[in-house]
């Protein structure tokens, strides 16, 4: 490490002021936009939870602590998101080691469909569940009722546990995928070291395996924790109507009822706070329990690793982890786009009750051709800006290494921990005027201002982890040859990170396009995204229609990932 | 000289002919709670007629637009639309008294009778919308399904009944502030209809929908919204009651200072013309004119309609509505 900060030191002394000048600028820039982008929003709400009209006002604090719908809110989100995490922790490790380590056949697919659940917003799975196993009309509860000739229900997915098992069924590729990478990176000798001592396969698991993937099992857990916190969708169609709240959702239903007064906002913030703590305190739990070290054993280069016969086990395992993805993925599919064609909801899945008039309403609606629109412009443009703003901020943390670059790193990554509707209350509260009269409420401005903060990390960490492979050594071989600074950065150190912007981008523009969680609290008459659209049509009442919108979305999402995949798999072949 | 003159004349004659003769152009925008199926076709048969002006409409549930122009308006904010649309008349008295409106008086409601209008031209009503009972046709037999509303306090319908949140919907919060207002039904009834299970939902297309699915036997709700689903054939059916009948007149009205305020008249003259009220009952809605052929008869309703008193509901919809919730623990 040391050896950067000389680098950079002699680098200063080869063109001396101006060199320190294009840093200072660049410097200055990230610190500005980042003060604007993410300071202020979260500034706004730590003021207005507690002060009003500048005094220091406690009240709405304690009402909101002390309202037993907001302590039941917060009870539900943490039972959800330890629910959650816990089941979904389980079941990414068992089908991460049955795909990474054993002998079960077609491995390379099921590994590419396991990912598929990622792709899909996790409210349009709700949907599809809500159809199916609604407690009072779910279409496959009435087909049980009658075949069993129950008096109730069978399953009722409106509960807390409905909510676990859809989010569950949409998170478990979070653990999955860091640890499948983790058990392709580990040294296979270990395990047979342990087994040549006399080990037998069980022990050999317990002991060996899963202690050297803990560190990928943890970052895994960790990020299905935070995201289940901050998650707003599948709560919001499983339980808000049975009374169900988590902390996001009774913050929407916070604004939607104050319709967007002050008092309301600053409700919000409260009750963001709370949400802020909760977030806290699970990640603090989380580290406890699964403290992360580091295993130096797990090597860079892959090795083969021997495969572990299943023998008997093959057959039911294989059809396990069939049966799982044929529920988790292709079920909710099917549902949907059957709704879709439904002329009315409610009506049997025949054929003679089919049409495609859902499609047409959806096509000739100025709402849903705005929303497809704005979820484009919102997304492309958060990606771009991120792109370039991500890579300013990592190279200006990686090699200029200014006086509180840890500040600088952590403000960039600060938006990452906070829950996405945290992150709307704190852009409404300082973008609807209060500040310089800048008012961007009801505008398509504020959700992309909103997704500048809420994306900006992504595209930050993967130029961050290209720019420390690039070596100072490439930049100062170029300044020695004579290239001023402007042109090392953008002859040598550019196009060798490129690939990682791009990746940085599509990071960011693919959940935009689906996301629900921050564009619900901040969109206006003009600016529904693609997301709020489909809530808001199931929200009143047309759900066919919603149905239909839903499978346009996935059409565009199952476009937009292959169009990813061939241009990613091109790059690397350059 | 003198040709000069004639020229200037000629010139200002055609100028002004050709400006009386131009065609109206621009933009128009529609705030309105009724179903976005209907604002589609009244979209088209208006730019059928006018296609130089671009219509624009806004759908969402009234609870929810009524939040949306209180924002707009505040702090001397403009509202974002040149005409506005919703289920209940007495939102308009207070938008009314807010002075969000300009008055305008249509030469198309000679058709309409004049208690369907605001004395003082703030308003007219835009179409009738009428409360009743609807059923899942599945689960009940036409002859069993409630025909008062007293009837849904009958045990046989226990956790069987859905109706819209009045706080959403301004449909539902007029019908609730006009049943609690009667001195044969008020806060008593909605008590009772709570202790019978009746359960809220939050929009009240979303309401029909939960009767058409078969979550609820029953469902407090409106004539046109169920009209409309039976159309696209949900198992569902509508009446009626039988006595106590409460009909909104669902008023439509121009925005003050709205950007476009002659494309907003030209809207409401279409829409309260006979050609724009046809456009409605084509599409289930019922028409207020007395010239427009319909199948629901408007007169027989009339016959049975429970008296209403505005003044009252304009002074005590809130604390009507905070009753219901007190009730309905919300």
């Amino acid at each position: 490490m040391k050896r950067y900060d000389g680098a950079s030191a002699e680098l200063a002394a080869v063109d001396g002021r101006k060199r320190l000048n294009m840093d200072k600028v660049m410097t200055a820039v990230c610190f500005v936009l980042l003060l604007i982008i993410v300071v202020i929003p979260i500034v706004m709400i730590i003021y207005n939870a507690f002060f009003n009209e500048g005094r220091l006002e406690l009240g709405t604090f304690v009402d909101q602590i002390k309202e037993e719908k907001n302590l039941s809110a917060m009870w539900n989100t943490l039972k959800i998101a330890i629910g959650a995490t816990i089941l979904g922790t389980i079941m990414g490790v068992f089908y991460a080691w049955l795909l990474g380590r054993s002998d079960i056949p077609a491995k390379g697919l099921m590994r590419a469909l396991f990912n598929i659940p990622y792709m899909f917003p996790p409210f349009l799975g709700a949907m599809a569940w809500d159809m199916m196993f609604n407690g009072r009309s779910g279409y496959i509860n009435k087909f049980l009722r009658t075949l069993f000739g129950l008096k109730t229900m069978p399953i009722n997915i409106n509960s807390v546990w409905g909510i676990i098992f859809v989010e569950v069924s949409y998170y478990f590729p979070f653990v999955f995928m860091q640890v499948v990478s983790a058990l392709e990176r580990m040294d296979p000798t270990l395990e047979e070291s342990a087994r040549i001592a006399g080990a037998k396969q069980r022990q050999v698991i317990w002991k060996i395996t899963l202690p050297l993937v803990k560190p990928a099992i943890s970052a895994g857990a960790l990020l299905i924790l935070t995201t289940s916190l901050a998650h707003f969708g599948v709560p919001a169609i499983l339980g808000y109507a049975r009374g169900i709240y988590t902390l996001p959702t009774r913050i929407y239903a916070v604004i939607y009822n104050s319709g967007g007064s002050f008092d309301g906002i600053r409700q919000g913030a409260a009750l963001s706070v709370m949400l802020v703590v909760v977030v806290s305190l699970a990640l603090i739990l989380q580290n406890r329990i699964l403290s992360a070290g580091s295993y130096d054993i797990i090597k860079g280069k892959s090795m083969r690793p021997t495969l572990i016969k299943l023998r008997g086990a093959k057959v039911p395992l294989l059809i396990l982890a069939i049966l799982t993805l044929v529920l988790i993925v292709i079920v909710p599919l099917v549902m949907i786009v059957l709704i879709s064609f439904l002329k009315a909801y409610g009506l049997p899945l025949s054929f003679e009750n089919f049409t495609l008039d859902q499609y047409r309403t959806v096509f000739a609606s100025n709402g849903t051709i705005d929303s497809i629109k704005n979820s484009l412009f919102a997304s492309i443009t958060a990606g771009v800006v991120c792109m370039f703003l991500g890579t300013l901020v990592a190279y200006v943390v990686q090699k200029i290494r200014p006086k509180g670059k840890g500040a600088l790193e952590v403000i960039s990554m600060l938006p990452y921990a906070i829950p996405g509707t945290v992150l709307s209350i704190g852009v409404i509260l300082a973008w609807s005027g209060r500040i310089f009269g800048i008012n961007l409420y009801n505008t398509i401005w504020i959700i992309l201002v909103a997704y500048l903060a809420r994306y900006l990390s992504f595209s930050m960490k993967t130029s961050s982890a290209a720019l420390l492979q690039v070596h100072s050594s490439l930049e100062e071989a170029a300044r020695v040859c004579g290239a001023s600074h402007t042109e090392s950065l953008a002859d040598i150190t550019l196009p060798l990170i490129r690939p990682a912007m791009v990746s940085g981008f599509f990071l960011i523009f693919l959940p935009a396009m689906r996301e629900v969680t921050t564009s619900i609290l901040l969109y206006g008459p003009y600016t529904r995204t693609l997301g709020v659209q489909i809530y808001s049509l199931r929200d009143a009442g047309m759900i066919p229609q919603a149905a239909a919108l839903a499978t346009v979305a996935i059409g565009i999402i199952i476009v937009l990932n292959t169009i990813v995949t061939k241009l990613t798999k091109d790059r690397k072949g350059v | 000289m003198k040709k000069v003159i004639a020229f200037l004349v000629a010139l200002m004659l055609v100028m002004s002919l050709s400006a009386s003769l131009a065609e109206p152009s621009g933009k128009v925008m529609l705030y309105s709670s009724m179903q976005e199926a209907q604002l589609q076709a009244i979209e088209q048969a208006f730019e059928a007629k006018y296609p130089t002006v671009d219509m624009e409409y806004y759908y969402a549930g009234g609870g929810k637009l009524v939040t949306k122009m209180t924002t707009e308006a505040k702090d001397g904010g403009q509202i974002a639309s040149d005409v506005v649309w919703l289920g209940d008349p007495s939102d308009y008295e207070s938008f009314k008294a807010n002075g969000w409106l300009e008055p305008y008086v249509s030469p198309e409601t000679e058709h309409i009778a004049k208690e369907y209008m605001d004395p003082e031209g703030y308003y007219t009503a835009g179409r009738l919308v009428t409360m009743g009972i609807a059923w899942n046709v599945g689960l009940v037999d036409e002859a069993d399904a409630p025909k008062t509303w007293n009837d849904l306090l009958d045990p046989k319908w226990f956790n069987q009944i859905i109706m819209t949140d009045p706080s959403q919907a301004s449909t539902t919060k007029y019908w609730m502030a006009a049943m609690m207002q009667s001195e044969k039904y008020g806060e008593a009834y909605f008590q009772a209809l709570k202790d019978n299970g009746v359960e809220l939902e939050s929009g009240t297309t979303a309401t029909h929908n939960r009767v058409a699915d078969a979550s609820y036997m029953v469902g407090i709700c409106l004539d046109y919204v169920s009209a409309n689903l039976m159309a696209q054939g949900s198992p569902m059916n509508f009446h009626y009651t039988t006595d106590d009948v409460i009909t909104m007149t669902s008023p439509i009205a121009l925005i003050k200072g709205c950007a476009n305020e002659d494309n907003g008249k030209l809207l409401m003259d279409f829409i309260l013309s006979k050609e724009g009220q046809e456009v409605l009952v084509a599409n289930n809605l019922v028409s207020v004119r007395d010239d427009v052929e319909m199948q629901v008869d408007t007169s027989a309703i009339a016959s049975v309609n429970m008296a209403v008193d505005y003044n009252d509901l304009g002074a005590n919809l809130q604390s009507y509505l905070d009753k219901f919730n007190h009730i309905f623990d919300k």
